[in-house]
C-alpha cells in the first residue's frame, strides 16, 4: 500500500502492518539473511529457557542478538566475558512484538582465530609435521584383547552400538567403560582424563568413540592436547568418531581409525564364529597328525616285524628244513636214477651172462661130450669103443663110440 | 608336558589355550614322536580345544564402568 502523490489523504497503516512491511524488507535482503558480524559482546545472558541474549557493539552502534537454545547447546566456543570480540554468523530480522530488529546468531567464534575448518587444518599440519601421524608410530592391535577400554559417553548411541558388536563378536572380553563428555568446551580435558584412567586399568586396547555430528559437535576430538595424549598413549587406540566421512585429528593420531563406533568395535576384536572355525580346524589337524604318526608307527612296526621274521631262528630252522627236503629229494631222485641205471646194467649183464651160460647153449641142442673127465673137442680124442658121457641140457647119459670119427674142417 | 592337567587348562585365558592348541598341533605334525607322547599330546590338544569352544559358546560380555575415583562398578545400562 504505497502512498501516492495523488492521494488527498495520507495513508494510515496499522502498527502491525507497517512492522510486517519492515520485516519483509529485512527478509528480502540477501545481505541481511546470511552475514558475519564482528563486534564486542556485552550483557551476555543465558535465560532460563536456554536461549542466549547478548549485545554486539562497536564504537558507533550496537545490535541485539539471540542464540536459540538448540544452537546454544552446539556452540563450540562460549565467550568468557563482556568486552570480548567475536565474529558471529546469522541473519537479521525484526522482532515484531518488541518493535526492534535482532541478529539471530547460529555460530560464533573468537576473533582472530579464523573459522573452524581453517583451525582444523592448522592443527593437523602442525601435528603432522611433528610426525605424530606417521605410519611407523602406529601400534599393532592385540589378537585377543582380554580387557577392552571404552572412552565414550555413557548415554550415547555409540556405547550401545559398541556393546552390541562386542556381545556378538567377542563376549570373552571384559569391557571397562571410562565415561566422559564428548562435546562442549570441557570435553577435551574430560576425554583426556578418561583416557588416562583407562590406561591405568591396563587394558589391552582402547576404543575412543562418539556418534555422528557436525564439525562443531565433533570439535572436542580436534583438540590438540587430546591428540597429543592419544599419540603418546602406550596402549593401542582405535578411534571411532562420527560417521564415515568425518575425520578428526584424533582419527589421524590414533593407531587405527574406524569409520564408526561399531566399526571400531569390529576392528578391535576377532570374531567368535571365525575363532570357532579355527578351533575346529585345529581339532581336525590334531586327529590327522596323530593318525599319521600311528599309521607310520604301524607301518614301521610291520616293516620291522618282517625284517625280524626273516632272520628269526624259526625262520632259519624253516629254511634249513626246506633245504634238507630239497637235498633229500635230489638224493632220492639221483638214487632212483642210479638204481635204475644199475638195474639196467644188471639186466644187460644177466642177458650177457645168459648167452654165455653153457646151459643155454645146451638148451639150444648142443651137448658136452666128455671122455672121463676130459671134454672132447676134437675127433682125434676118440676111438671107437671109447666110453663117453654125453651131457645135454637137462641131464647126461653114457654112450660108446661106434664108428671111426670123421674130421670135418 | 606329558601329563594332561585339566586344572591348569581351566585357569588359562582363551588366548593362552588357543596358542597352546596351535603349538600342540605343530608338534604332532612334526611327527617322529614316541607313541606314548603322541597320545598324551593328542589328549591335551583335545582338552584345550574343548576349553576354547566352551569359552566361545558360554562367555557373557562383562561390562564395568570406572567411577570418578577410578573404582570399577558393574554397568547395567546399554
Amino acid at each position: 500500500m504505497q502512498p501516492s502523490l495523488f492521494d488527498l489523504e495520507p495513508q494510515v497503516f496499522t502498527v502491525r502492518a507497517i512492522t510486517a512491511y519492515i520485516r519483509q524488507k529485512f527478509e528480502a535482503d540477501p545481505t541481511l539473511q546470511d552475514l558475519w558480524l564482528e563486534g564486542e559482546i556485552s550483557n551476555w545472558k543465558r535465560a532460563a529457557s536456554g536461549h542466549i541474549y547478548f549485545t554486539l557493539k562497536d564504537e558507533a552502534a550496537s545490535i541485539r542478538c539471540i542464540i536459540w537454545r538448540s544452537q546454544a547447546n552446539r556452540l563450540i566456543y562460549t565467550p568468557q566475558q563482556d568486552g570480548e570480540s567475536i565474529v558471529a554468523h546469522g541473519r537479521i530480522s525484526v522482532y515484531e512484538a518488541g518493535g526492534s530488529y535482532q541478529f539471530y546468531v547460529d555460530d560464533l567464534e573468537p576473533v582472530g582465530q579464523g573459522d573452524l575448518y581453517a583451525e582444523f587444518e592448522r592443527i593437523k599440519a602442525r601435528l603432522s609435521a611433528e610426525g605424530l601421524f606417521d605410519a611407523d608410530r602406529k601400534r599393532p592391535l592385540p589378537d585377543f584383547p582380554g580387557r577392552i577400554g571404552l572412552v565414550t559417553s555413557p548415554d550415547g548411541a555409540a556405547l550401545r552400538d559398541i556393546l552390541n558388536v562386542l556381545r556378538r563378536r567377542y563376549p570373552i572380553a571384559q569391557v571397562i567403560l571410562s565415561p566422559t563428555q564428548v562435546q562442549g568446551e570441557t570435553a577435551p580435558a574430560q576425554i583426556m582424563a578418561a583416557l588416562e584412567a583407562v590406561v591405568r586399568q591396563a587394558v589391552d586396547v582402547i576404543i575412543v568413540a562418539r556418534g555422528g555430528g557436525s564439525l562443531e559437535d565433533l570439535w572436542a576430538f580436534n583438540d590438540e592436547n587430546l591428540a597429543r595424549a592419544i599419540a603418546a598413549c602406550n596402549i593401542p587406540v582405535v578411534c571411532g568418531v562420527g560417521h564415515e566421512v568425518d575425520f578428526t585429528i584424533s582419527d589421524f593420531v590414533a593407531d587405527i581409525r574406524a569409520p564408526t563406533p561399531s566399526a571400531a568395535a569390529e576392528i578391535a576384536t576377532p570374531d567368535r564364529l571365525e575363532l570357532k572355525r579355527q578351533v575346529r580346524k585345529q581339532q581336525l589337524a590334531l586327529v590327522t597328525a596323530a593318525q599319521q604318526i600311528v599309521t607310520s608307527d604301524r607301518s614301521r612296526l610291520q616293516a620291522r616285524q618282517w625284517a625280524l621274521e626273516r632272520v628269526s631262528p624259526q625262520n632259519q630252522f624253516n629254511n634249513y628244513r626246506q633245504q634238507i627236503d630239497t637235498w633229500l629229494n635230489r638224493a632220492e631222485r639221483s638214487l632212483h636214477h642210479r638204481l635204475s641205471l644199475q638195474k639196467e646194467q644188471v639186466h644187460n649183464l644177466k642177458a650177457q651172462l645168459d648167452t654165455l651160460d653153457p646151459r643155454s647153449t645146451l638148451r639150444r641142442g648142443y651137448a658136452i661130450v666128455q671122455k672121463g673127465l676130459t671134454v672132447v673137442t676134437q675127433t682125434r680124442q676118440v676111438e671107437p669103443g671109447d666110453a663117453l658121457t654125453i651131457q645135454i641140457s637137462d641131464g647126461d647119459f653114457g654112450a660108446t663110440v661106434q664108428d671111426k670119427p670123421r674130421e670135418i674142417s | 608336558m606329558t601329563e594332561i592337567n585339566q586344572t591348569d587348562i581351566e585357569k588359562m585365558t582363551f588366548e593362552q589355550a588357543f596358542s597352546e592348541l596351535e603349538l600342540t598341533v605343530q608338534k604332532l605334525e612334526e611327527g617322529s614322536l614316541p607313541l606314548a607322547e603322541t597320545i598324551a599330546l593328542y589328549e591335551r590338544g583335545m582338552a584345550l580345544a574343548q576349553y576354547c569352544n566352551v569359552q566361545l559358546d558360554q562367555a557373557e560380555l562383562s561390562i564395568k564402568a570406572l567411577t570418578p575415583s577410578e573404582e570399577m562398578v558393574d554397568f547395567d545400562r546399554a
